[in-house]
């Protein structure tokens, strides 16, 4: 068959064009499916290899006074591997001029923990008996300190100068938050640091004692081994026992990864599925522009399977092109991710692999929907007879649609270019399918890719405008009285201050169980608006509580019904309490209740865990470190770090959203460009018949670009509906306890999605005029292949 | 006069279903057609001759009847056994060409010759009709007479027993299309091909072994030519 190959180099360069829309289309669906997954199975691996080879803590306690004796008899209960007792304090430091929030946490004497263990970016542990610390690496970054730099501990009212002795990371603090009160972390604003263990029992006041433990567990008894622990645990003062899963920077490194797995899996499916699509379309049109070629083929005697394969091989060539292009691109662009991911993620150990047999996959997949979209094109051209296929006439045959009749006077109105158009698309219904599906797959998937961004808009305007209206939030390093709250008021450019009660408590109903945060606010605050689902505004009731409606919704409670709070803090009796109201949220979800009815509820006391401030923006600066002051402030986060929280949180997602919303332009335009290329290719015979005619090029090209922006303006409706479909139906994977996402598309995506898809049908004809310039009338109507 | 029948056919009919209405293309053929002649077959346009020629040919399906291609009921034939059928036996030559544009005039004949064993040599088949010189040119390069000399040289290079010829000069100029009767007749002159030959023209008859008149889709009238013209001695 040295012929045919020779003859399919022929049709692969006069096809050139179109066979590189095809492989641009395939390319990018190729490379958003191995960057995303790529990147997605690196961050999960490097994640599991640094649990296991840094030995993350299984389970941890908290506890008043944990002893020596106690920590060793743990280490011995069955089921554990390891338990490791360490002081773990709140405290802030001085560095230089600015004060940061800071977990202190101490190290064993004379040896590296064992559970959690540390990973040393540079020098080495604190020397017994020399006021060293370690300092995390994230603030070292942060603030450009250097081995030996030296910082100011504040804590139990004393301040100390500690020297850097080396930077360091752990897996407990791949996310580095607090946690304790707010999850907000903006760069710089809170760390880590590690002093020896005997120098924190000293400053902290615990001669030979210990406030936690870390636990390694044997996994296959660990449920029973917990209730153990917290049993041994109860003379000592038992606080709280936290699972790894509900370890603060793990469960947000889950929700991450999980995301990320739902956006590395749905958006290339969409992707690629719209490419593999279009590709047979692509295809079964080339196959179908061949028919004369193909019936000589059969009248020749060609077999049936040289003919298929050579489509195979004409549609293959632009797979393995595509694919190969993708899978390079989308090895380094998950790479790329990879790094990127690494602002977001502390994993030291991150392991940035290229994944051959994923790249095989994909190439081979790739290749995979080219063969069979070329296949089945080709099948459906070959099962026409020869003879049939022979013919000049094609299936335009059928009569035409009466618009006349269907539309009346109307239809007069019509001018007549318009009329040749709209008969035109009504005569071609496949080819119009083929233009109004491309238009359309390109409006759906600049839509999904838009939809994010809106969604994040709208969620910060509804968190951070509507529902919370405090500027500035300060949380207490332990609960104080209401009265000794009252000088806060008092500081410069504060408008008004009110007290917060806030409490982690573990809620029941019928058997099932979450974690929420409960907030104490006053009746008439002025700091949080609650709304129900109908928008109207809620005030705090005087006893009972008002629910996030989302979580009262996912565990089937209703209005009236009375649940069970359990607090983390085991000085605390259980309660029960009744529901009043739902509350719609979409982040920071809190429980409200009135803060003097949670103090009578659980400890009889009247105190706040934090303020909540309004302030004018200029003075958010100077309130907060004024705030710093205070001995019993222990972190400080105003509205802007907050949205800038929330912005670096779904960073990762806006720089993903961005490359797909560039893929998506970019295979957009391909099928859109292809499309507009087969148009002309088809109807050779037809323009060449027009100019014959004497229809000036003009002309012509004024009635391609009508038909194809009709079709595309048709087209544009059901882009614009399976696009919000599609959106929605993305939207409900990113939707977890942290964001309750209702899914916006703006009016602004909404245009450019339009205006772009417009711009794509009209650049797509201007590129393709030169090839109404350059129809030879001869030899078009010579060769009858038209 | 040999009798030994190439094609035998009975009863041949067909009938294009276009919904509302049935076109009845053939209707209800018998004829047989020896070894070795050069038929031409008359009739007017639309009287079925493309029709029977394609059934014959193995390009298309009668809807009633039997084709018996020495011996073997093609109407019974699948569609791979239609393809080897095409590819061992016949020879198409259709009114437009139909050379593969993208490939030249030699490659065009390679195309054909490369899929049967017994091919003949390209060359000599192109040196026949006269294109031994311009076998790299392609198509959109020739004149509508050279294209028509590549298409039959395509045909006849599968060394076939039966050739089929839809018209050959149709689009030709009397010379032009007196050329290509040449061929065609030289061609049967140094084989024992069977040839069938479609046309408009009465007088082309002449040059024929045996004449088929076909009107509305029944043979009219079939005789022998006891002394077949030379082309050159035709005029119209
Ligand atoms: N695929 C088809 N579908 C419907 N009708 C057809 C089809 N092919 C042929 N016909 C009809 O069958 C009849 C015979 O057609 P055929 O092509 O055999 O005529 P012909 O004798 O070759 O005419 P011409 O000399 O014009 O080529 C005609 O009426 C034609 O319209
Ligand atoms: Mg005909």
């Amino acid at each position: 068959m040295k012929t045919l190959n020779r003859m399919l180099l022929r049709d692969v360069r006069e096809h050139k064009a179109q066979l590189i829309a095809v492989s641009v289309v395939l390319m990018f669906g190729v490379f958003s499916f191995l960057a995303t997954y790529i990147s997605y199975v690196n961050i999960n691996k490097s994640a599991e290899f640094y649990y296991d080879e840094y030995r993350f803590l299984d389970y941890y306690a908290l506890a008043n006074h944990i002893d020596d004796s106690t920590a060793r008899t743990l280490a011995k209960e069955d089921g554990v591997i390891a338990a490791e007792p360490r002081i773990s304090e709140e405290a802030r430091i001085d560095i230089g001029e600015t004060r940061v929030s800071v977990k202190v946490n101490s190290l064993p004497a004379g040896r590296e923990p064992y559970v959690n263990q540390l990973y040393y970016f540079e020098g080495k542990a604190p020397q017994v008996g020399k006021n060293q610390c370690l300092v995390s690496s994230t603030l070292q970054e942060f603030y450009q300190m250097e081995i030996g730099d030296e910082i100011e501990l504040i804590a139990e009212g004393k301040v100390t100068t500690l020297q850097i002795a080396g930077t360091a990371a752990s897996p407990e603090y791949i996310y580095e938050v607090s946690g304790a009160s707010s999850l907000y972390s903006v760069p710089g604003d809170y760390g880590v640091i590690y002093l020896n263990e005997d120098f924190m029992q000293n400053l902290f006041g615990y001669p030979g004692a210990y406030n936690e433990v870390h636990f390694l567990l044997e996994p296959a008894v660990a449920e029973g081994t917990i209730e153990r622990i917290e049993e041994l645990l109860d003379t000592s003062g038992f606080v709280a026992g936290i699972e790894r899963k509900d370890q603060i920077s793990n469960s947000l490194l889950r929700s991450e990864i999980d995301q990320l797995e739902s956006m590395a899996v749905l958006f290339p499916l969409l992707f690629m599925s719209i490419s593999a699509f279009m590709l047979y379309i692509m295809m079964k049109r080339t196959i179908q522009n061949q028919r004369i070629t193909l019936g000589t083929m059969k009248a020749l005697g060609l077999y049936r399977k040289d003919i298929l394969l050579y489509y195979m091989k004409l549609g293959g060539i632009s797979g393995l092109i595509g694919s190969i292009f993708g899978a390079v691109l989308g090895t380094y662009g998950g790479m790329a991710l990879n790094e990127y991911y690494t602002l977001y993620f502390h994993i030291p150990v991150m392991i940035i692999d290229t994944k051959p047999l994923l790249i095989i996959m994909a190439i081979g997949g790739g290749m995979g929907v080219t063969l069979l979209g070329s296949y089945l094109a080709g099948r459906t051209a070959f099962a026409l007879r020869p003879a049939e296929a022979m013919r000049p006439a094609s299936p335009e045959a059928v009569t035409g649609y009466d618009y006349e009749e269907k539309l009346g006077r109307l239809w007069h109105k019509v001018p007549f270019g318009w009329k040749m158009v709209i008969r035109n698309i009504g005569r071609k219904k496949f080819r119009t399918a083929a233009t109004a599906l491309g238009v359309c797959f390109t409006v759906i998937m600049l839509l999904v890719s838009m939809f994010m961004g809106d969604t994040t808009d709208h969620l910060v305007q509804k968190n951070f405008h509507e529902y919370q209206q405090f500027d500035i939030k300060a949380n207490f390093i332990a609960p104080v009285s209401f009265q000794d709250i009252r000088p806060l008021a008092d500081i410069e450019g504060v408008r008004t201050i009110e007290p917060v009660l806030d409490m982690g408590v573990k809620l029941s109903f019928m058997g099932e169980e979450k974690d929420i945060l409960l907030s104490g606010v006053r009746p008439d605050t002025e700091m949080v608006t609650l709304r129900d689902e109908k928008g109207r505004i809620l005030t705090i009731p005087p006893s009972g509580v008002v629910m996030p409606a989302s979580y009262a919704e996912s565990m089937g409670i209703g209005l009236g019904d009375i649940i069970n709070l359990e607090p983390y803090d085991k000085r605390l009796e259980e309660e029960q309490v009744v529901v009043v109201a739902l509350a719609e949220q979409y982040m920071d979800f809190s429980t409200y209740a009135d803060i003097e009815y949670l103090g009578r509820l659980f400890d009889d006391s009247q105190h706040a865990t934090g303020i909540l401030i309004t302030a004018d923006k200029e003075h958010y600066m100077s309130i907060e470190d004024e705030l710093q002051d205070y001995p019993y402030v222990q972190s400080v986060n105003n509205r802007a770090e907050m949205v800038a929280w929330l912005e670096s949180m779904m960073g990762f997602v806006d720089v993903y959203m961005g490359v797909m919303l560039l893929i998506s332009g970019i295979i957009g335009f391909a099928i859109i460009f292809n499309s507009t290329l087969i148009n002309i290719a088809e109807r050779k015979r037809e323009l060449a018949s027009l100019r014959v005619l004497g229809y000036r090029i003009k002309e012509i090209k004024q009635m391609l670009g009508r038909e194809n922006m009709l079709v595309a303006v048709l087209a544009l409706v059901p882009g614009i509906y399976f696009g919000y479909r599609i959106s929605i139906l993305f939207g409900e994977t990113f939707t977890n306890d942290m964001y309750n996402l209702v899914i916006i598309i703006s009016l602004q995506s909404y245009l450019i999605t339009i205006v772009s898809t417009l711009f794509f049908v009209w650049f797509a004809g201007v590129a393709v005029r030169s090839r109404i310039h350059n129809l030879d009338m001869v030899e078009v109507l010579k060769d009858r292949e038209g | 006069m040999s009798h030994d029948a190439i094609f035998d056919i009975k009863g041949v009919t067909k009938v294009y279903d276009m919904g509302e209405v049935q076109v009845h293309a053939l209707q209800g053929i018998d004829l047989s057609i020896e070894r070795g002649d050069l038929v031409v077959v008359l009739g007017a346009s639309g009287s079925g001759k493309s029709t029977l020629l394609n059934i014959m040919g193995g390009m298309d399906l009668a809807t009633q009847g039997e084709i018996f291609y020495q011996g073997e009921d093609i109407s019974t034939y699948s569609e791979a056994e239609l393809t080897e059928f095409r590819r061992q036996e016949v020879g198409f030559v259709f009114q437009f060409y139909n050379l593969m544009p993208a490939l030249t005039v030699r490659e065009n004949v390679e195309l054909a010759s490369e899929i049967k064993p017994d091919a003949l040599d390209v060359m000599d088949v192109l040196r026949q009709v006269g294109l031994d010189e311009r076998t790299n040119h392609f198509p959109s390069q020739l004149s509508g007479g050279e294209q028509q000399r590549v298409a039959i040289a395509r045909a006849i290079a599968k060394n076939p027993e039966v050739l089929l010829c839809d018209e050959p000069t149709g689009a030709l100029d009397f010379a032009t299309g007196l050329k290509i009767l040449e061929v065609i007749k030289r061609i049967h002159e140094t084989s024992d091909r069977t040839i069938l030959l479609i046309t408009h023209n009465k007088d082309i008859a002449h040059m024929a072994d045996r004449v088929i008149r076909m009107r509305s889709g029944k043979i009219l009238e079939s005789y022998r030519n006891e002394h077949p013209k030379d082309p050159s001695e035709i005029s119209w």
